[in-house]
């Protein structure tokens, strides 16, 4: 069950009557796969974590504040009782701080030649990929917050759903603006680069830093 | 033909039934806040003037808002584009390009029955408010509309048309299924559709006053009469219960394939230019027409009842807007069929990006990990409940209820797998059930691999395969499993620059 080779390209006679890729490639055995999964990205910006205690630091305070005005003025408990729901508030509140804090620290990005990519998670770690041929529509946007820190939101939604697939915060503007730039240009909304892209594919990839991902 | 809806036409006058019908529909299905106001009312009793005024009024109301809807409607085909203006309030002009369209239904309402005219119902990419109904046309326009809006769809990529030349255009339709009515009385007696039913009641219910329900005549009666049956025993109350379960399960199976043979028979599935022809129903006639490259996943379901029986539901999956719209979506199925049957059916379906020809007989099954995970967290509550001395009954329930959930969960492990043929994935899952999901990695859109700290020390991983009718994930297999398919799938998509919805 756990041999690969089992249920992958053990059958070249199936690969390629039908449905086959378009264009030729020869196949690598799978101890030479560098998958999705296995190669280093980029961490975002590294104001991004403090943007993100800020933002949510704000209205946790907010809480806090009325929570503590409800106890204290409305429902008037017992001091004992109050001091208790006062402090485990503030301790979940705090908590959440940090899980935002972590999970923010966590996020990394990559822009390969064909896709990209984006991982996050504190415990469980989920790695994504979105190639851009499969990309519709890409937003770039900007909280009150992000401002201040110079940053923005990248979003990339593909078909179907009207959640966006890949939400990429923490980028700094210029760079999130180059950056959709970029997707704009090699989507599946431009219809004209399939052409392009056909030239581009055949030329060997243009050594670039973020382009790391050995070609497939 | 070409030239033939060129310029701004209007509908036939006849639309205006079917304005009015939909703008009724859209008053109850968003009325039903009205029903306890209703209720309350008939408690204290209506002016019979007033209820007649008000009646009236809104009849007059309502044809006054369909003529006003049917005299600012206009459409054309022009330039590969479906154009309509309409509006009453709002003013709207839509231009749909014929390439975005998902699939074109011929539905006949029975009030249209009498004069031979038909709705063309158009639908872009699963979203509801881009759909465009074109009411009360002649059959022989809906058909030519119909060839026009599809004709221009299989225009994907190089290769496709590529294999279209090379293959002769058969223009005769090709009958995939024509099951007899005998095999949709099984599909109504295994697929239970009044599921559907209930949930589409429950929020009336919801809205009901329960007291005022409580102090009804009704209410009141039946619970009288339960009260003078007085059993004896408790084995009686039991059987009672057992034969009034057993009694709604009949009732609601009879009601179900009644309405599988009202909204199906006859049946009837064919091949032509690439795409699916459905027609059928006895009360509402419809023809549904769906191009095969639009089909995102195939999916193949067994219910309960079906495994007796052996046979398959195969619904194919196209993209879906939200999941709001995807409860009003209906897909296109065919019911009742054998393995032999499917083995049969998916190799006519040349356009379909999948090659699979037979549905797999096995499957990789996922690691026992995922059942580990959930099973033993059931047992929390009843355990508490032990421990807090609680009343023995409800403890005894919750030990039961606990069980037949882990049970169920262990199901759902040993029918949870998967397996990659050539470019297709198949999903295999279901807990009493089973269900085959089959993806044609061309049609994936991300991949995703998500591992915990203790699936990354056992080299384990969920994959989760994003396509444009929802994400399908594998839970718990080996990393090396879903790092192959994954990259099988990024392999296909990144060179593939064509439309895939």
């Amino acid at each position: 069950m756990t041999d690969p080779s089992q249920i992958t390209a053990a059958d070249p006679d199936n690969a390629n009557s039908g449905g086959a890729p378009q264009h030729t490639r020869t196949l690598l055995p799978p101890e030479h796969w560098q998958g999705f999964d296995q190669i280093a990205l980029t961490p975002v910006d590294p104001a991004h974590p403090q943007e993100v205690l800020l933002s949510t630091a704000l209205p946790v305070i907010l809480l806090l504040t009325l929570f503590t005005g409800l106890i204290v003025f409305i429902i008037t408990p017992p001091a004992a009782i109050a001091m208790t729901l006062l402090s485990g508030f503030a301790l979940a509140m705090c908590l959440l701080l940090l899980w935002r804090h972590a999970l923010a620290k966590t996020r990394h990005y990559g822009v390969c030649q064909h896709e990209l990519l984006m991982q996050y998670g504190v415990f469980w770690q989920r790695r994504i990929s979105l190639p851009y041929t499969r990309l519709q529509h890409i937003s770039l946007s900007q909280g009150p917050v992000e401002r201040r820190f110079k940053l923005s939101t990248l979003r990339c939604f593909s078909a179907g759903s009207g959640a966006a697939e890949i939400e990429l915060p923490g980028l700094s503007t210029p760079l999130a603006e180059q950056l959709r730039q970029h997707l704009l240009a090699r989507s599946g909304l431009n219809k004209d680069n399939e052409l392009a892209q056909r030239t581009e594919d055949s030329l060997p990839p243009a050594p670039h830093a973020s382009d790391n991902r050995t070609e497939r | 033909m070409a030239r033939r809806f060129e310029h701004w036409s209007r509908l036939s006058a006849w639309s205006i039934v079917s304005f009015s019908l939909s703008f009724i529909r859209s008053i109850v299905s968003n009325g039903y806040a009205l029903i306890p106001l209703l209720f309350a009312g008939w408690q204290q009793g209506f002016s019979a003037f007033w209820l007649g005024l008000i009646g009236t009024g809104f009849g007059l109301l309502v044809l006054l808002y369909a003529v006003v809807q049917w005299a600012k409607f206009r459409f054309r085909l022009l330039d590969d584009k479906l154009g309509l203006t309409l509006g009453v309030l709002v003013k709207k002009a839509q231009e749909i390009p014929l390439d975005k369209i998902q699939n074109v239904r011929l539905e006949q309402p029975l009030y249209y029955r009498p004069m031979g005219l038909y709705s063309l119902v158009v639908e872009t990419a699963g979203s509801k408010k881009d759909e465009a109904t074109l009411a009360a046309i002649s059959y022989r326009q809906a058909l030519q509309l119909k060839q026009r809006l599809i004709s221009t769809a299989p225009r994907q990529n190089a290769t496709q048309v590529a294999e279209n030349a090379t293959r002769p255009e058969s223009p005769t339709s090709q009958v995939l299924s024509q099951p007899p009515a005998s095999a949709l009385i099984k599909f109504g007696f295994y697929q239970n559709n009044l599921l559907w039913l209930a949930i589409l009641l429950s929020p009336i219910f919801g809205q009901l006053d329960q007291p005022a329900v409580q102090q009804s005549a009704l209410f009141q009666s039946v619970s009288h009469w339960l009260d003078q049956l007085q059993p004896q025993t408790l084995s009686s109350l039991l059987l009672l219960g057992l034969s009034a379960a057993l009694g709604l399960l009949l009732l609601l199976s009879l009601i179900s394939i009644l309405s599988a043979v009202l909204k199906y028979h006859p049946y009837r599935l064919t091949l032509q230019d690439n795409a699916l022809h459905r027609t059928g129903g006895l009360v509402a006639k419809q023809h549904d027409v769906l191009a095969l490259h639009r089909v995102q996943a195939v999916q193949f379901r067994q219910p309960l009842l079906a495994r007796i029986l052996k046979l398959w539901t195969v619904s194919f999956k196209q993209v879906t807007g939200s999941e709001i719209e995807q409860r009003g979506s209906r897909p296109m199925l065919i019911p009742s069929l054998l393995r032999q049957n499917i083995a049969s059916l998916l190799p006519q379906l040349s356009q379909l990006s999948s090659r699979a020809s037979a549905l797999p007989t096995h499957y990789h099954r996922i690691h026992i990990g995922w059942f580990w995970r959930r099973g033993p967290l059931t047992f929390i509550a009843p355990a508490l409940a032990t421990l807090a001395h609680a009343p023995i009954p409800l403890t005894l329930l919750l030990w039961l209820g606990a069980t037949l959930y882990c049970g169920i969960l262990y199901l759902r492990y040993r029918n949870w797998g998967y397996r990659l043929e050539g470019n297709d994935c198949w999903i295999h899952s279901g807990a009493l059930g089973h269900q085959w999901t089959l993806i044609a990695l061309q049609k994936v859109q991300h991949v995703a691999i998500t591992q915990s700290p203790s699936q990354r020390r056992n080299q384990l991983a969920s994959l989760e395969l994003g396509l444009a009718c929802g994400a399908q994930t594998i839970p718990y297999l080996p990393l090396n499993d879903a790092r192959a398919i994954a990259e099988r799938a990024l392999a296909l998509i990144s060179a593939d620059n064509g439309n895939w919805i």
